[in-house]
């Protein structure tokens, strides 16, 4: 029922921003983003407590919310959570106060029609992380895109609208193929139990043979890849990345890619466990690929964000490979990894928003000696550089030692080379660190503003104490075998 | 449905037949009336009300119809010519909403005009008969009539506005095309009663199977020239040739009636025509279905690329989702049809909403642009910033074209939902890839429009002395566009609405 | 116990301390807070010594928190101290404070003066952990810490473009050496589940499987642990074949050079193998192999050594000869030895380099031998403790750096590892030794004065006691810190087949310094002797060579860097974005093909319809 009230609450208020904007109360002006702000924080908090003080276990998928949809289709609306869907959800609420703090100062005009559509992904963003009944997962799918698009389309930077189109297209194609497995599970189901049904839990009774399982993997196996995303099918996230507001590059790349290997953990391996043994080998090469080639183009970018999507190619490589090394310790790396970057990709691309701010350019040799003039920006940039490369300490280090590890029980030669990606990624580091902020200083910038100290700080505290004491995240995916 | 001889033979129109029958019989009454009318006393506003009056007597009585259970099952036959079923009338009621509409968006363009235009309506009201008459008919000889019907009317309307630039060139060259595609349909008519030797949809249905019929060729090829009639009214590629440059000429709201009235109404006989005649049992027929979907759906979404002016846009993508509509013929036996029924149903009446709602926009938009140069198409920057202007047309407008787009939270999505059931349900794995490729190519025009919608180029700022004069709405139109809004949303989200009301 | 848990702790705090004031703290106060944490530090581990050296316990080990688990192998973060770790904490905290003490005063006038103390002491933070650490991974982190540290340092004076590019050099190559001993972590958890050094030093030793020569898939896990991990060593310890960073890394302040790339950080790999013993005695191979890269990389860096122009960067490549002796001590299986002369390196190292800071500052930042000379009444102090420290890097009898490198030498003949060639090696690289550094004592320090006469000799360093104290106790501890050799055979195995060596051995160690020194004195004399102005080296190319670290860096760059950027440069962008964007481009091909079939024209569409229903006809009929 709370999560429902959440979603439902979101939406009301982001239709109730952009309702009010350059409307004024009492002679108050209406300030979207104070509205916004204090909306998300609390419905976090009502979300937090009421997992805390729910006497559910969420060891396994645990059934919040279920009403009769679509009677003709026997579609539900049907909502349950567990650790990993909860750990994702907290993370989104926190990377939401951190987008809108982000986006503060940069989005001026039709601020109420901006956080309308921030909140309204964020809906879709829960939806998915919490939906159960798959046609609704597919619903929410949908609706995390749109609200999405419309930010990098109205308040992106100068190639916005073909940014915005790949983005739409990529994710749509490969969604319709996740739609047509869906329709042939259900009617799968239909076959087999009798009656038609979208649901997720009767899903994991039905057996399928083989070579349909396969195909059926597949047709998830793509929608998915193309969100984490993996190489080949990767060429959408750096346009939408480099032109969406700094805002939505955070959440872009803070949390939607992690939809994509929520599913992958979720749907395609728990769904088809045969089917993903078998296809394993190459999801793992895909996965190793990924991370080379990722590291690859990041050092050849010359723009800031461009780099920065890039190596989070590069970081969602590992995500791939530790998932189908089917592996306990792999899958704990994957869960660390998932909110390491969430976060360390967040600050990066916040840090990118602060530094347009002040030179207008995301280009990297208008950059340079920013260190001179402001330290403290040069001090996070380093560290969340740092977090970047894998540094041990930062967050990142435990996912990746960890999913290596894991994988390696499995498949020693590939983790050996994706160990390169290691180097690769410590060279795409300090080229990003080294020409942002050392250097022969070409002009001034003013130094972190306390809000912008506030978002910096909080990442990078999150990042060192993930880094040291991971069991904070860990503890709840203890003995979870795939 | 099976009809026994001595009922074909002795044709008796019994009281339940009547009133089956009453929604037609009261549409061609109305048109004497109106005719009638008109010898009377010329009145644009009159005649004007007076339409829109029968055409809501009709929908409401067949409303009617439909919560009463007369036609529960099968429906009834009307000699061997009509057969009235739940699903012909659920149609009609489709196409009499469009007539509506389009007749109460013809007046606001017809004020304009200084000469008086009787003709026009009544046109409008006989091309709504032509359809009825094709919605229940359940014979060649009737799905001919009403295909004639509809298109002789539709001549007349498409080159209505003599003055305006290229009205008659668009005329005749419909009036050519029609004439061309029916007399095809006629000889392929021929054919099929050469090898059937009956002209009922229904009868065939119970000669012996398809494969050891003789001359099998003959039948195939006489269905192929049927199909390719219905195929030309549908603009389904490869007959799609005349579809963008007729929407271009006409005015909108005779291109509105073509994108809606004629299409359904055909759409619906080609259905019930397959669907008695167990066409679907015919592999080389599928073949020239699944060929022809295929085809549209490419070329439909393809041509519609890049495409500027928003009426031609249209036509584009009408042909791609009669395309994708066609994957309801596909059906692999009997049972399914309720199911391919509602499926089509449902994907029609969101097609319909969409192109509504579209139209109504662009209608606006071209009333309230100066005329002062000749052409009066509306091009995609000519929407540019309308969604800072005037919001609810905007979001009006987005939400169909998301719809067409097959966008979750429209009934767009629900329509493609059933039509890949559908077309999961019997493997047709062609179809539906072409499904997926042609919506991904779709996308590449459909999101350049929305986009439009949200840019605001200064420069277009200072063009208009007042941003909400632009998109100047009357207070009716603006509850109209506000209840197609609400409806379509809520259709989009519940769709078990609609469903329940196809079988109550 | 706790004592020890603390002793990272003050550095730790200090640094925060002066990372968050930063600018805000005046030089007296960020002095005091970093040299003092580094004093506390140094005492505790004065005490934890004494602890350890009287052996009245044998280890300690405290247990902070749980990291993570790996499956079911917990990785703690908790420290093991034994005589091993317990020299190596006196050696960083002991050098490492003098060094703070010398530096507060050395770096007075920078303006980024706070920020300097506060990387020192990360520093220090980080070398702690990694000899601390009682598991790999927290070793691990201690290893990337000192590289990050080391990387910033380097990099101090970032506005200069190339401090930058020496600042990234040094963390990419020794990261290469990191992923190398990363992949040795991997394995040794698959063949051993566990992480934990002392655990895997015991399971070596037992479990079979890790050592076994197993013919299906080559030579055994050890082989392979013991050989990555040596990847890891090598890179961070400048020995072949990634020995390129070390000289370009004299790019930073002389404190740095003398804590990080002289005393600490470069014997890490050292360490690392000392610690890891277990595991190298099971792969005898590669303990060879590690003689071997000793030997040759002692030779090449002496030979480059004997070209070097800088003052810097001969000592630079003296470090990188010295530690190929530690290395070869290693091999040797003479662990001790290698360990013991880490110690006595470390504190003549030190010395060295902070009298050529004080020398260098005193010629305001002249680096070059050739511009020096004659210092000798110049700065009568400094090269006094100057003359101390190469006396102890040639091993002059007495000093420190005799007992350690005798040792070293004595142990190699009759090692079963190593050998005579190796025995030979060391001689002609003590040689070596001898001769460069001859020839650096006789540019800077005698024969005729180079530098402009009037140059007044800035002498804020002479008045300063406190900064004349750390170097004489650094030379004090040069010279007698040989006589308390610790006693490392309960961490350590020893090997005492040093007695089966003939006699005559010992003569030759001890005499080939003389050797040098003689043929120097003579070879060098226009070096030494006044009244000769050269102004530069001849320019040979055999000398060039020699000079820019025997073409190493070149074979690199165009081996490794040139094909890397050259691809990167080639598919800037994205190969599969263009792929992909391909189809887009064919759909627009069609689109054009089609709109053109769109011409208005009646007759055309009537002839389509008519053609198109044949095409479906043919479709049907046949």
């Amino acid at each position: 029922m709370m999560l429902t009230f959440v979603i439902f609450g979101l939406l009301f208020c982001g239709s109730l921003a952009w309702y009010s904007e350059n409307k004024s109360f009492l002679g108050v002006k209406f300030q979207a983003r104070w509205f916004a702000l204090v909306a998300v924080v609390t419905f976090a908090l009502i979300f937090v407590f009421s997992v805390c003080l729910s006497p559910l276990s969420f060891l396994t998928l645990q059934m919040i919310t279920q009403v009769p949809w679509i009677n003709s289709l026997n579609i539900n609306y049907a909502l349950a959570l567990d650790h990993l869907s909860i750990t994702l959800i907290i993370l989104t609420f926190f990377l939401a106060v951190i987008c809108i703090l982000v986006s503060w100062d940069e989005i001026k005009e039709k601020s109420g029609f901006y956080y309308f559509n921030l909140l309204a992904t964020f809906v879709g963003i829960i939806g998915v992380f919490s939906a159960v009944d798959m046609f609704l997962f597919f619903f929410f799918w949908e609706v995390m895109l749109l609200p999405m698009t419309a930010i990098i389309a109205i308040w992106g930077h100068e190639k916005r609208y073909s940014a915005a189109i790949k983005f739409f297209i990529f994710t749509q194609v490969s969604s319709l193929l996740m739609l047509v497995a869906i329709i042939a599970m259900a009617y799968i189901h239909q076959q087999q139990i009798g009656d038609l049904s979208f649901s997720y839990q009767d899903w994991l009774s039905l057996e399928l043979n083989n070579d349909v399982a396969q195909y059926l993997m597949l047709g998830f196996f793509i929608a998915f890849a193309v969100k984490l995303p993996s190489v080949p099918l990767h060429s959408w996230l750096p346009d939408a990345h480099t032109q969406a507001p700094t805002a939505g590059s955070v959440l872009l790349a803070g949390v939607l890619l992690k939809t994509g290997a929520y599913g992958l953990i979720r749907f395609v391996i728990q769904l088809f466990p045969q089917a993903s043994e078998n296809f394993a080998p190459i999801a793992v090469t895909l996965g190793v690929v990924s991370i080379l080639y990722g590291a690859k183009m990041a050092f050849a970018q010359t723009d800031f964000k461009r780099l920065v999507a890039y190596s989070s190619i590069s970081h969602m490589g590992f995500v791939m490979l530790a998932l189908f090394s089917f592996n306990e310790i792999a899958y704990q790396g994957v869960i660390v990894t998932i909110v390491a970057h969430g976060l360390s990709s967040a600050a990066l691309f916040s840090l990118a928003g602060m530094i347009y701010q002040r030179i207008h350019s995301r280009n990297l040799s208008d950059m340079g000696g920013f260190w001179q003039s402001a330290p403290r920006m040069g001090g996070f940039g380093l560290a969340f550089a740092a977090a970047a490369f894998g540094l041990p300490g930062l967050a990142n280090f435990v996912g990746e030692f960890l999913s290596l590890v894991g994988a390696y029980q499995v498949f020693p030669v590939m983790v050996i080379l994706a160990a390169f990606g290691l180097i690769g990624s410590a060279i795409y580091g300090m080229v990003l660190f080294q020409k942002t902020f050392q250097g022969s200083s070409l002009k001034a910038v003013e130094d972190l503003s306390c809000r912008e100290l506030i978002v910096s700080s909080s990442l990078l505290m999150l990042l060192v104490i993930l880094g040291l004491y991971p069991n904070l995240v860990l503890q709840y995916f203890r003995g979870v075998i795939l | 449905m099976s009809t026994s001889p001595e009922i074909t033979n002795s044709v008796i129109l019994s009281a339940e037949m009547f009133i089956a029958l009453s929604p037609i019989l009261l549409l061609s009454f109305g048109i004497v009336l109106s005719l009638l009318l008109i010898a009377w006393r010329r009145s644009q506003k009159m005649i004007a009300l007076f339409t829109q009056f029968i055409l809501v007597i009709t929908l409401l009585l067949t409303l009617h119809l439909l919560s009463g259970d007369l036609l529960v099952g099968s429906g009834t036959q009307i000699t061997t010519l009509l057969s009235v079923d739940r699903f012909s009338y659920l149609n009609f009621v489709l196409i009499c909403f469009s007539a509506l509409v389009v007749v109460s968006l013809s007046r606001s363009l017809l004020k304009l005009e200084v000469e008086v235009h009787d003709e026009y309506y009544l046109l409008i009201l006989l091309v709504v008969l032509g359809a009825g008459i094709l919605v229940v008919s359940d014979h060649f000889a009737s799905l001919f009539l009403g295909f004639e019907l509809l298109s002789i009317s539709l001549v007349g309307l498409v080159g209505y506005f003599r003055e305006h630039k290229h009205a008659v060139e668009t005329g005749f060259k419909y009036l050519i095309l029609s004439a061309t595609a029916s007399s095809f349909m006629l000889l392929g008519i021929a054919f099929i009663y050469s090898q059937t030797g009956n002209l009922s949809f229904a009868v065939s249905s119970n000669v012996m199977p398809w494969s050891e019929q003789p001359l099998q060729v003959f039948n195939s090829v006489g269905i192929l020239l049927l199909f390719s009639g219905i195929a030309f009214k549908l603009s389904l590629a490869p007959f799609h040739f005349w579809s963008p440059d007729i929407y271009q000429g006409s005015p909108t709201p005779i291109t509105l009636l073509m994108a809606t009235v004629s299409k359904v109404a055909m759409f619906t006989v080609l259905i019930k025509c397959c669907f008695s005649q167990n066409y679907f049992n015919n592999e080389s027929f599928i073949e020239i279905i699944t060929l022809v979907a295929l085809l549209s759906m490419l070329v439909g979404n393809v041509l519609a690329l890049k495409q500027q002016n928003i009426k031609r846009l249209m036509a584009y993508s009408s042909i791609a989702h009669f395309g994708y509509l066609l994957i309801v013929l596909t059906v692999s036996s009997l049972q399914n049809t309720e199911f391919a029924w509602q499926g089509a149903l449902f994907y029609l009446s969101a097609y319909l909403l969409a192109n509504i709602a579209i139209f109504t926009v662009l209608l606006i938009s071209e009333k309230n642009r100066d005329n002062t140069n000749g052409d009066r198409d509306i091009h995609i920057n000519d929407w540019q910033g309308m969604f800072w202007k005037s919001r609810l047309s905007a979001v009006l407008v987005i939400f169909s074209i998301l719809g067409l787009a097959g966008i979750p939270l429209t009934m767009g999505f629900v329509g493609k939902f059933y039509l890949l059931n559908q077309a999961v349900l019997f493997k047709s794995w062609w179809l539906i890839s072409g499904l997926v490729i042609g919506s991904g190519i779709g996308l590449a025009y459909y999101l350049p429009l929305i986009f439009a919608l949200f840019k605001d180029d200064k420069t277009l700022e200072n063009q208009f002395v007042d941003g909400s004069e632009v998109y100047l709405v009357t207070r009716g139109k603006q509850l109209f566009m506000f209840i197609l809004f609400i409806s379509s949303l809520l259709f989009g989200i519940f769709p078990d609405i609609v469903s329940q009301f196809i079988y109550r | 116990m706790n004592l020890l848990a603390s002793l990272p702790l003050y550095p730790l705090l200090s640094f925060l301390v002066l990372i968050s004031f930063g600018k805000r703290l005046s030089w007296a106060a960020a002095s005091w807070l970093s040299v003092g944490s580094m004093g506390l530090s140094a005492l505790c581990s004065l005490w934890l010594f004494a602890q350890i050296s009287t052996s009245e316990v044998n280890v300690i080990t405290p247990h902070l928190w749980q990291w993570f688990s790996i499956g079911s192998a917990e990785v703690n973060v908790s420290f093991y101290l034994d005589a091993l770790s317990a020299v190596m904490i006196l050696v960083v905290t002991g050098v490492g404070f003098l060094i703070h003490l010398f530096a507060a005063i050395y770096m007075k006038s920078d303006e980024n003066f706070t920020r300097f103390m506060a990387y020192m002491n990360l520093f220090i933070v980080a070398m702690l952990v990694l000899v601390l650490a009682d598991n790999l991974v927290l070793l691990y982190l201690g290893w990337e810490g000192v590289g990050l540290c080391s990387f910033l340092l380097i990099g101090f004076w970032y506005q200069e473009k190339s401090n930058v590019l020496a600042a990234r050099k040094a963390f990419i190559v020794t990261r290469i050496g990191d992923t190398a001993m990363a992949i040795g972590l991997f394995l040794l958890f698959k063949s051993l589940s566990s992480l934990n050094i002392v655990e895997i030093n015991q399971l070596a030793q037992t479990s079979d499987a890790f050592s076994m020569y197993l013919a299906s898939n080559g030579p055994s896990d050890a082989y392979w642990a013991a050989l990555l991990l040596l990847g890891g060593a090598v890179g961070k310890s400048a020995q072949l074949p990634l020995q390129t960073w070390l000289p370009d890394a004299m790019a930073g302040p002389t404190p740095v050079s003398a804590l990080i790339h002289a005393a600490t950080m470069v014997t890490a790999g050292v360490y690392l193998i000392a610690r890891m013993n277990g595991v190298f005695i099971m792969a005898p191979e590669v303990m060879t192999y590690v003689a071997w890269l000793g030997a040759i990389t002692l030779l090449l860096a002496g030979v480059a050594a004997l070209a070097q122009t800088d003052i810097k960067r001969v000592l630079a490549y003296s470090t990188m000869s010295q530690i190929g002796y530690m290395m070869l001590a290693l091999g040797a299986g003479a662990w001790s030895a290698g360990v013991f002369h880490l110690m006595t390196h470390a504190f003549f190292k030190a010395l060295l380099f902070l009298t050529a800071g004080a020398v260098i500052l005193a010629l305001h930042h002249q680096q070059s031998l050739f511009k020096m000379g004659g210092l000798l009444k110049k700065l009568p102090f400094e090269s006094a403790l100057f003359l101390i420290g190469l006396a102890c890097l040639v091993a002059l009898p007495g000093t420190s750096g005799f007992f350690s490198k005798e040792a070293i030498i004595a142990s190699l003949w009759s090692s079963p590892t190593a050998g005579e060639s190796l025995w030979w090696c060391a001689i002609l690289g003590a040689l070596l030794t001898s001769i460069y550094s001859c020839r650096l004592f006789f540019l800077a320090f005698l024969g005729e004065q180079r530098f402009p006469k009037d140059l007044v000799i800035s002498d804020h360093l002479e008045t300063n006691y406190l900064l004349r104290g750390a170097l004489v106790i650094l030379a004090l501890l040069s010279l007698f810190g040989g006589l308390f050799s610790v006693d490392l055979s309960t961490v350590l195995p020893v090997n005492n087949e040093s007695e089966l060596s003939p006699d005559w051995l010992h003569v030759v160690a001890i005499i080939t310094p003389f050797i040098g020194i003689t043929f120097s004195w003579f070879y060098f004399k226009r070096y030494r002797s006044k009244g000769i102005t050269l102004l530069a080296e001849s320019q040979s190319s055999w000398l060039v060579f020699c000079r820019n670290g025997l073409g190493f860096d070149v074979i690199y760059n165009i081996m490794l860097v040139k094909p890397y950027c050259f691809i990167a440069q080639m598919n800037r962008r994205d190969l599969f974005d263009q792929l992909i964007m391909l189809s887009a481009w064919y759909v627009e091909i069609w689109r054009d093909i089609l709109s053109a079939s769109q011409n208005g024209r009646l007759r055309w569409f009537a002839g389509t319809f008519g053609l198109s229903l044949v095409g479906l006809i043919l479709v049907v009929i046949l």
